[in-house]
């Protein structure tokens, strides 16, 4: 193909993009995929059958505080990588900071309870599923993540991946938070966050080979 | 040939708008500039060359979401050919030989040249207005001090102590002191 014939192809698909283009198609991505997560989460997996008086208590709001956070830093953190200027971002170290509050909120939790409760507060009923399902839960968030960087232009992308597989796992710990009946800290500091590392372990093996352009 | 900073960034803002044909515009002025940065990269290798003018081109159509056009357009241009040329290399896994070096630090240049001017413009606007204007005139332009004070309708004595204000500012800032 020469240049002419090029230019003709590129123009009959020219279109305007908007000056908020690029923070529209991630937020509405993350958005799709959240909403496909929590179908999936509500349809088969199931809420908790508490789950009205459960709104209204602490370790509910602190999941979904903790989780939410995470997934919304690392959709910033995307946000800021998406062009493709070459530039160090030194402030995603800030994403550590919901990972180490959750942890410290889990040891306080484990110093003021007495030993005899502790396998109860970090397995719970559920330790042996929850992190799979949250896994399972980002697949929807993350392919639409993937997706929306078909427009954008990272230069650093096992960064890329692995804010992506963060954001997804983020957001698939908050679908997951409305089937999930565990009440404890440890637990969230726990199986949370594997459930989010796994997502955000694939993002970063596989981001050079899924983002490349 | 719509080829400065300035001139390219209109045509891409209004191809952003919706302008069909600030959009074929912009396309065919980046033809010549991504011919001479990457023949400056990958000398001797012209059907590459010919590959990655057009891959580039793709790209910045595909991905102009990616432009922020609150800054400048040559940095996003030039990001994109970088990125391109790395991913080329990377690709084909050919190192670039030792003696091409040279020609190497001529096409870095040619885009330190758009760059440095984006830096001077920056620079420039931080100054007083005739501070700008003469070391313009004397630094950039080559104006004799003479001439300058005459365009400016100013004395040959203000036109020196300007300058010399100017640049001693100019460093300082540089310098990052200020």
């Amino acid at each position: 193909m020469d240049n002419e014939q090029l230019i003709q192809s590129l123009l009959k698909d020219h279109r305007p993009v908007a000056r908020m283009a690029l923070a529209l198609r991630l937020w509405s991505s993350a958005g799709a995929g959240l909403a496909s997560a929590i179908g999936i989460s509500v349809l088969y997996i199931g809420l908790r059958p508490d789950i009205g008086p459960a709104l209204a208590t602490f370790p509910f709001w602190m999941k979904w505080i903790y989780v939410a956070v995470l997934g919304l830093g690392a959709l910033l953190g995307i946000q800021s990588i998406a062009r493709p200027y070459p530039s160090t971002q030194p402030w995603l170290w800030l994403l550590a900071l919901p990972v180490a509050g959750m942890a410290a909120l889990a040891i306080l939790q484990v110093w003021r309870a007495p030993p005899g409760a502790w396998p109860m507060m970090w397995m719970g009923v559920s330790w042996d599923s929850c992190p799979m399902t949250i896994a399972a839960l980002s697949v929807p968030i993350f392919a639409s993540l993937i997706f929306a960087f078909r427009h954008f232009a990272p230069v650093r992308l096992r960064l890329a991946g692995f804010l992506a597989g963060s954001a997804a796992g983020g957001l698939a710990a908050f679908a997951y938070a409305l089937h999930c009946p565990e009440t404890s800290a440890v637990f969230v500091a726990i199986w949370y966050s594997a459930g989010i590392a796994i997502p955000a372990m694939v993002g970063t093996l596989f981001g050079p080979q899924l983002l490349r352009w | 040939m719509a080829s400065s900073e300035e001139q390219l960034k209109i045509l891409m803002v209004d191809s952003l708008e919706g302008d069909a044909s600030a959009h074929e515009a912009l396309l065919r002025a980046l033809l010549p500039l991504l011919r001479a940065y990457f023949r400056g990269r990958l000398r001797g290798f012209a059907d590459d060359v010919d590959d990655l003018v057009q891959e580039t081109l793709m790209a910045i159509h595909h991905r102009r979401t990616s432009y922020d056009r609150n800054k400048p357009f040559s940095a996003w241009l030039f990001s994109i050919a970088r990125y391109k040329s790395i991913d080329h290399f990377r690709r084909n896994r050919r190192y670039v030989p030792i003696d091409d070096m040279e020609h190497l630090l001529i096409s870095n240049g040619f885009e330190d040249q758009y760059s440095a001017r984006l830096d001077i413009e920056g620079l420039m606007a931080s100054l007083p207005a005739k501070q700008a204007r003469v070391i313009r005139d004397t630094k950039i332009m080559g104006m004799s001090v003479a001439e300058t004070a005459g365009c400016a309708e100013i004395s040959e004595s203000d036109v020196k102590i300007s300058v010399h204000r100017g640049m001693q500012s100019l460093m300082r800032r540089i310098r990052g002191n200020d």
